[in-house]
Formats: C-alpha cells, structure tokens, sequence
C-alpha cells in the first residue's frame, strides 16, 4: 500500500491502513519502519494542511494523514542527477520553496518566477513553476497565490534547508549577475 | 476587550447581543492570527523575506541544489500493473467507440485518407527549403561572376533588385552573406555602391571590419535598370 503508487499522490491514507491491516496498523507501521532502516528508507506520516500555513486545522482529523515511505538519508549530486533531476531544477526549486517559506506559506507565483529566472532564464522559470505545480512540491490556491504542496511536506526537511540557507556564506563569483535571458532554456 | 466589557451592561436587545458576539468573533480571530504569527516566527522556518531574497542572488546554482539535496528525503514510488487496473483498462478498451465513431459525433465531414506529400509541394507550403542555403548562396555567387564579366563589378541595386519586393529582400539577404563570408567585396563611390565577386572566398578571419546597413526603399529600387 506504501510503496504502489495507485492514484495520482503516492502512499497511503490513515483509513486505508486501518482498513487494510487493522486498528494496530501504526505498531505495524513502527515495525516496518524498523526493518526499513536497514534499505536507508523511512516511514513519514504527513498530516494535512500543518506545515504550509502554520494555523491548526480543527480536527481535519488522523483520518486524513498520508503515509509515505521516503529515503532515511539524503542524495548526492550525482544520485540526483541520475534520477533526472538538473542542477538547475534543484537550485529552481530550492530558491521557490526560500520564498514561500520566508513569506510565511503564500507568495504570489510572478515573484517566483522572477526569483527562479535569475538564476535559471525567464522561459525555464515559465516551465519549472508548472513542473513543480504538477509535480505536487506547489500548489496554487483560488486566490492565485502559491503554497507549499503536498510532496514538499512529504520530502523536504524545510528547517534544514532555511538553516543552511541562512548560514550560508555571501556573494559567490560564479552566479553573482542574472543568467542571460534564455540560456538555461537552451539545455532543454 | 475592556471596551466590549465596559458596555456589557448597556446591551438590551438582540441586535445589541449580536453586535457584541460579532466584535467578540472578530478578537478572537486577530488574536488566532497573532497566534500563527508567533508561532511561525518562533520556528526555525522563521527567515526575513528580503534576507532569504538577497541570500538566493548572491548563491550560486551549485550551492542552492547542494542545500536541497541536504534537505531532501524523496519519496519512493513504485509503479506497475495490478489485476483491478488492468480490468479496469480492459473495460475502458472494449467499451471505447472506434475511432470513427468518436469522429461522426464531431461532425467534421467527409474523411480524408492520408495522401503522400513530396519535397516540391512542402516547399510550395513553405514547410521546407526546396534549396539548401549554402546553396543558393553558391549560385548566387556564380551568377555575380557570370554578370560582372569583365568589368568585375555590378551595381548593387541592379543586381539584389528581383521580380517582386519579397525576392528583392531574400537576394540582398543573401548577397549581405556572400560579402560577410568574403565570396564578393561591396564598394561605394560616391552614392553608388559596386558588388565586385572574388574568385575564390576571402573570409576575414577576425569578422568583418565594417558593418554596412543597407535600407531598402522603393526609390533605390526604381533608379535601379
């Protein structure tokens, strides 16, 4: 049920666990965790609506939090590339997920893509802003404004990553001026 | 709060009651947000927006994925048939309309059978090039040195001037290209100006020492015989 994707967002509801295996099913799930230890992976319960807007959600309930299985440690550059990930989406997505962090959960999707086509060219920022909103790391709600998504509660350590962010050294030489207009793009 | 308390005792009627609740509703709401406030900026996620902007200008490409993938725990996903989807593909299979069915409900005519195209036709179509650029460049070239004879020079208007304006444009196009790549040497005296073709391609190594624009008006194009 963790690891077959049977719908369009991967893992597993609460009720479907409870249904398949039980009321016992988070022991079940502790174990697993246990044995999954060993295959650097983790079970990761993510509750609904809690990281992206910081407000309680009444009781939106146990019921509704989803359970992924999600690798323990982290890739390296290299790892990632062989997943098909550029540097260059890696860098986007990092710089999008900074500003909707710092802007506490929303910021409008035109900042965005200003911010990602410094660094990646304006049409990249176009395509990447859409690959992210399907992908599930954003999502955009009716008032148009960008939040964080579903995926990116699942998989990203958000406190490390402002932390490394902030701690950061300054200027570096190699990135300091925008990236020419549609230079990235040209990568495909 | 101590307002709403002040004039607790002066509420005598319903709509006063409502009132009051509704200013009670609207506290309690600031002080909600006041809450997630704090306790957003009590969280390590709490960063100043125009720090973190600043931070991302000065970070390189490299340095930005680097932290990410220090962040970053995917998801893994597994995606493979199972007896339900595979029915239920099934199902969808059989009980789709043929391809022409689903056609008639959109009512878009007679059907036409697939026809094969050749270069001559795309080429009419503008889809393809019916001459490959070099080409055409190339017999531009030898049609400059077959007209320039033996005086070795032709006037430039005489010479990009075509049946119709578009031509006109494509031959001047060309032509600026055989001077760029050194196939001929444009020279001026006084208002006229003279294409002289070289016998073999002179390209300047370091670019073109001169760069001519060269406007094409109806005015030039009528002086031209």
């Amino acid at each position: 049920m963790l690891f077959f994707k049977r719908g369009r967002v991967p893992g597993a509801r609460s009720w479907e666990l409870k249904t398949g295996l039980g009321k016992g099913y988070t022991k079940i799930l502790e174990r697993l965790d246990e044995n999954l230890k060993d295959l650097d992976l983790e079970v990761k319960k993510v509750e609904p609506q809690t990281q992206s807007d910081f407000k309680h959600v009444p009781e939106a309930g146990e019921e509704e939090s989803r359970y992924f299985v999600r690798l323990k440690g982290t890739l390296a550059p290299k790892e990632a590339r062989l997943c098909g990930w550029r540097i260059d989406n890696l860098a986007a997505l990092a710089a999008a997920l900074a500003i909707v962090v710092s802007k506490q959960g929303k910021s409008e999707r035109k900042e965005l893509e200003n911010v990602i086509g410094n660094k990646a060219g304006r049409w990249r920022a176009l395509t990447l802003m859409d690959t992210f909103l399907r992908s599930g790391y954003l999502e955009e709600d009716e008032e148009g404004l960008v939040k964080l998504g579903w995926r990116t509660r699942a998989e990203l350590d958000l406190p490390s990553l402002m932390t490394l962010l902030a701690e950061s050294a300054g200027p570096s030489v190699e990135d300091g001026a925008p990236v020419d207009e549609d230079q990235a793009s040209m990568e495909g | 709060m101590s307002i709403i308390r002040r004039h607790s005792n002066q509420l005598r009627t319903l709509e006063d009651h409502l009132l009051d609740m509704r200013a009670i509703t609207s506290l309690a709401r600031v002080v909600g947000l006041q809450s997630a406030h704090l306790r957003f900026q009590s969280s390590s996620l709490f960063v100043d927006p125009s720090m973190v902007k600043q931070k991302l200008d000065s970070l390189s490409r490299e340095q930005l994925a680097e932290f990410l993938l220090l962040s970053w725990h995917p998801i893994v996903e597994l995606e493979q048939l199972t007896l339900a989807s595979t029915k239920e593909a099934k199902e969808f299979w059989e009980n789709m309309l043929s391809f022409f069915e689903r056609r008639k409900r959109l009512h878009l005519g007679p059907f036409d059978n697939p026809a094969a195209t050749d270069i001559g036709e795309l080429a009419r179509m503008r889809v393809v090039e019916e001459k490959a650029y070099t080409r055409k460049m190339q017999d531009l070239w030898n049609e400059l040195k077959e007209r320039a004879g033996k005086d070795e020079t032709v006037d430039y208007w005489t010479f990009i001037k075509a049946s119709d304006f578009a031509h006109t444009v494509t031959r001047a196009q060309l032509v600026s290209f055989l001077v760029s790549y050194g196939y001929a040497n444009l020279q001026r005296k006084g208002n006229a100006m003279f294409l002289v073709p070289n016998a073999k391609p002179n390209p300047h190594l370091e670019g073109s020492p001169l760069s001519l624009p060269i406007p094409i008006t109806k005015e030039a194009l009528v002086r031209a015989k």
